[in-house]
């Protein structure tokens, strides 16, 4: 049975009114631990808790000029909306201020448009949109977590199964155990995925991108902004256009990178007791190979083939006009 | 249609695999019959679960070591022997490359455009030709299609359509030589038609871009016409190079590669 | 946010490199194909059959064949692609050839072995689909993986078991219905 309530906030009295009092939010449904909560609104602030109780309540308040909050609930599908007056379509003052609790266990989706955004403790599949405004989802235990704003940043912690990230000029972070694969990227904000993940495909456009502890294989691009790998570096492709690329990492037995930058450098910094083959080449930069041990070919002007250790680790570097740099950490 | 006719047919029905007439005759069943309704959610069910089972299962023991040792190296190696990688003068073109990892063969960038292509679904391929712009410094072009002119060296030239893909293979470039297996083309004449799917990939994705700039923030814009900029730049430097030392698969690897980033980025701004 | 171009398998100019290595003979390379590929072709051998020993000695077959078809393999679909295809066929190459491999008797602890890293969502429950799979009788539970889990067309399946489509789709049915019995649902 659909059960719809609408708590009006406190309406307009009298023609002079002029700053409307935010109206206090507190209510309470029951529901089952699974199925799905909705939280639709404008701007503002809004933070989703999971908890244990069977119940989806929200506190906070309304910022009084006119909204009012539906809460829908069909069967363990809840809605939760904020709905303005029609012919506005944004709050005045400080906007809403929710609070949602929802049973941990149900899938979660939030569509805002500039509110920030808060998500804890939800463990069913969470899904936000925003336009701006930051996302934040934490403490997660999710199959799925899908995240996406186009000028607010997107920080993501979580222990989850799969981790899409996408912001257009925000920042994007993702942090946490990812067992499947975590997809995070931007066009003009920074990209840092510290998660291990299972595959990691990362990108901007013209912010930079880092990867650290890399678990499996990683897919990582930028076109003016750099690109660094910290932590274990593991295998993948790594691409930037102008700028540079920098492995400061520990390359595991059995690594596998592939870097490619057109006129910006790559430089890989390894520790001592590395062991990897490096063919590096490059059309005009230079190419120079600083490490102890390091047994250096040159079979032409543009290209170098380096051993260091017992030539485990396989690096191949690409540029056209950058210099590729191997030293010493 | 009779409910026993609708039961035989709904395993087919709840994954979606009836031809249309009997899948609406169906649905009009079912619509009205509570037991089909139950039926189906069923299946729909099952199938879900199924859909999602892990992809993967990791063996309960690394199995490799068995594989490693049943495997034996080729018999004849694929390769010619180690020969120095640069081009000293014209007419000197090394057709293979040292025998160490690296090497592909001249068909890789075909097969990897031709998937491009199938993705977007051009079916006029040959036909399209990558239109000119009035090069604009700093200006709003870069959303729309730049050709690229390698004798000017930068994306820069006026009026005719784009020069790579109207003149002939290998006019100006050194005459190959027959290398041991026969081949008489270069790494960059190889790469030609490559190079063609790619700009068209790309003049499609620049289309459907254009439409959309009215719904992007200014900024956005300029980031990326700054950086497809940036890239069409790279790309003009690569065939300049290319041109003078065609059969490098290095460069031909280089300027695939940055094609890759242009469609990357592309494809990102088109989902904005 | 509709997207213009599906997520392709295209492979990029950097990410075909490990394979073309591999194709010149430089073992490393492959074994990277098998570290990145191995849990799938192993769940698809292990559900094929539904038993662990013969799913282990397939997975090798597996890629034992593929080292030897390696040059056939010319880009034009993701390695991962044309890999599983190959394992298809050397799972029911093989069923074909002894006939006794399915029909092996095999006990439900077996898959206990093979618990998929991490936490199912609702403990208990990917499990009992598997283990209800593994007792489905062969000629069904083949077609059921390969359809249902794995997503191949019913024409494909049957031009790979050598059935007509409507007996395979006839075993599809029945593999559903058994399946939901099961489970209870």
């Amino acid at each position: 049975m659909r059960i719809r309530t609408m708590i009006a906030a406190a309406a307009l009295l009298g023609a002079g009114s002029t700053a409307a009092a935010a109206q206090q939010v507190n209510e309470t449904r029951s529901t089952s631990a699974t199925g799905t909560v909705e939280v639709h609104g404008i701007s503002g602030q809004v933070r989703v808790v999971g908890w244990g109780r069977n119940q989806v309540q929200v506190t906070g308040s309304l910022s009084g000029s006119g909204e009012r909050l539906e809460i829908e609930d069909a069967g363990g599908d809840v809605v939760v909306r904020v709905v303005y007056p029609r012919g506005r379509n944004h709050s005045t003052g400080r906007g809403t201020q929710l609070e949602v609790r929802v049973p941990s266990r149900k899938d979660l989706e939030v569509n805002m448009v500039s509110a920030s955004v808060n998500v804890e403790g939800v463990d069913g599949s969470v899904e936000v949109h925003g336009v701006s405004g930051g996302i934040r989802v934490a403490n997660s235990r999710s199959r799925e977590i899908t995240a996406a704003s186009r000028s607010g940043s997107v920080d993501i912690t979580a222990d989850a199964d799969r981790v899409e990230a996408h912001s257009v000029s925000g920042t994007v972070t993702v942090a946490g155990s990812v067992r499947d694969r975590v997809e995070a990227n931007s066009v003009s904000g920074s990209v840092r995925v510290t998660a291990s993940a299972g595959s990691v495909e990362a990108g901007s456009v013209s912010g930079s991108v880092e990867i650290a502890s890399m678990r499996g294989r990683a897919e990582v691009h930028s076109v003016s902004g750099d690109v660094r790998v910290t932590g274990r570096a593991l295998s993948g492709s790594f691409q930037t256009v102008s700028g540079e690329i920098v492995i400061s990492g520990d390359l595991a037995r059995g690594s596998d990178l592939e870097l490619t930058t057109h006129s910006g450098s790559v430089t890989l910094q390894l520790a001592p007791g590395a062991s990897a083959s490096l063919d590096f080449t490059t059309f005009s930069g230079g190419i120079e190979a600083d490490y102890p041990g390091a047994r250096v070919t040159r079979p032409s002007r543009r290209e170098a083939r380096v051993t260091v250790g017992g030539g485990d680790a396989r690096v191949t570097a690409q540029t056209f006009s950058g210099d590729v740099r191997l030293v010493r950490r | 249609m009779t409910h026993e006719h609708a039961l035989e047919r709904l395993d087919d029905f709840a994954c979606g695999e009836l031809p249309d007439i009997e899948r609406v005759r169906v649905q009009r069943h079912v619509e009205g019959c509570a037991e089909c309704q139950a039926e189906v959610r069923e299946i729909q069910s099952l199938l879900a679960e199924a859909a999602a089972l892990p992809r993967g299962i990791a063996p309960p023991r690394d199995l490799w070591a068995g594989i490693a040792a049943r495997l034996e190296a080729p018999a004849t190696p694929v390769l010619v022997a180690e020969e120095p990688a640069e081009a000293v003068e014209e007419t000197k073109v090394i057709p293979f490359a040292p025998v160490r990892r690296g090497w592909r063969p001249p068909t890789w960038a075909l097969q990897i455009a031709a998937a491009l292509v199938l993705v977007v679904g051009s079916s006029a391929i040959t036909s399209r030709i990558v239109r000119q712009q009035q090069p604009q410094p700093g200006g709003p072009v870069a959303l729309t299609p730049v050709s690229v002119n390698p004798a000017a060296g930068g994306p820069a030239v006026q009026g005719a359509a784009d020069p790579a893909a109207a003149r002939p293979v290998s006019t100006t470039t050194p005459a190959p030589v027959a290398g041991r297996g026969g081949t008489a083309q270069t790494a960059f004449a190889a790469f030609r038609p490559a190079e063609r799917s790619y700009q068209t990939a790309i003049a499609d994705l620049q289309q459907a871009l254009e439409t959309k700039r009215g719904e992007m923030a200014p900024e956005t814009v300029e980031t990326l016409e700054r950086n497809l900029r940036i890239i069409d730049a790279a790309i003009a430097e690569s065939r300049a190079a290319l041109e003078k030392d065609p059969n490098s698969r290095e460069l031909t690897q280089m300027l695939g590669a940055t094609y890759d980033a242009k469609v990357k980025v592309l494809r990102r701004a088109v989902e904005i | 946010m509709a997207t213009m171009l599906a997520e392709s398998d295209a492979p990029t100019a950097a990410a075909d490199l490990t394979v073309r290595r591999a194709q010149q003979g430089d073992v490393a390379a492959f074994e990277k194909l098998y570290r990145d590929n191995v849990d799938r072709v192993f769940a698809l051998c292990l559900r094929m059959t539904g038993d662990g020993a013969k799913a282990e000695e397939l997975t090798q077959d597996v890629f034992v064949r593929a080292w030897e078809k390696l040059a056939t393999f010319e880009g034009k679909s993701a390695f991962s692609t044309w890999l599983h295809r190959l394992a298809v066929n050397v799972v029911l190459g093989g069923r074909r050839a002894d006939g006794i491999r399915i029909g092996k008797v095999f006990s439900t602890d077996d898959l206990e072995a093979y618990e998929t890293p991490g936490r199912p969502p609702d403990p208990g429950q990917a499990m009992d689909l598997e283990r209800a799979i593994a007792k489905l009788p062969p000629g069904a539970r083949t077609v059921f993986v390969l359809h249902d889990v794995e997503g191949y067309k019913h024409e494909e399946i049957a031009e790979l078991h050598g059935l007509a489509v409507g007996t395979c789709k006839a075993q599809l049915h029945r593999a559903r219905r058994l399946l939901r019995e099961a489970l209870e649902r």
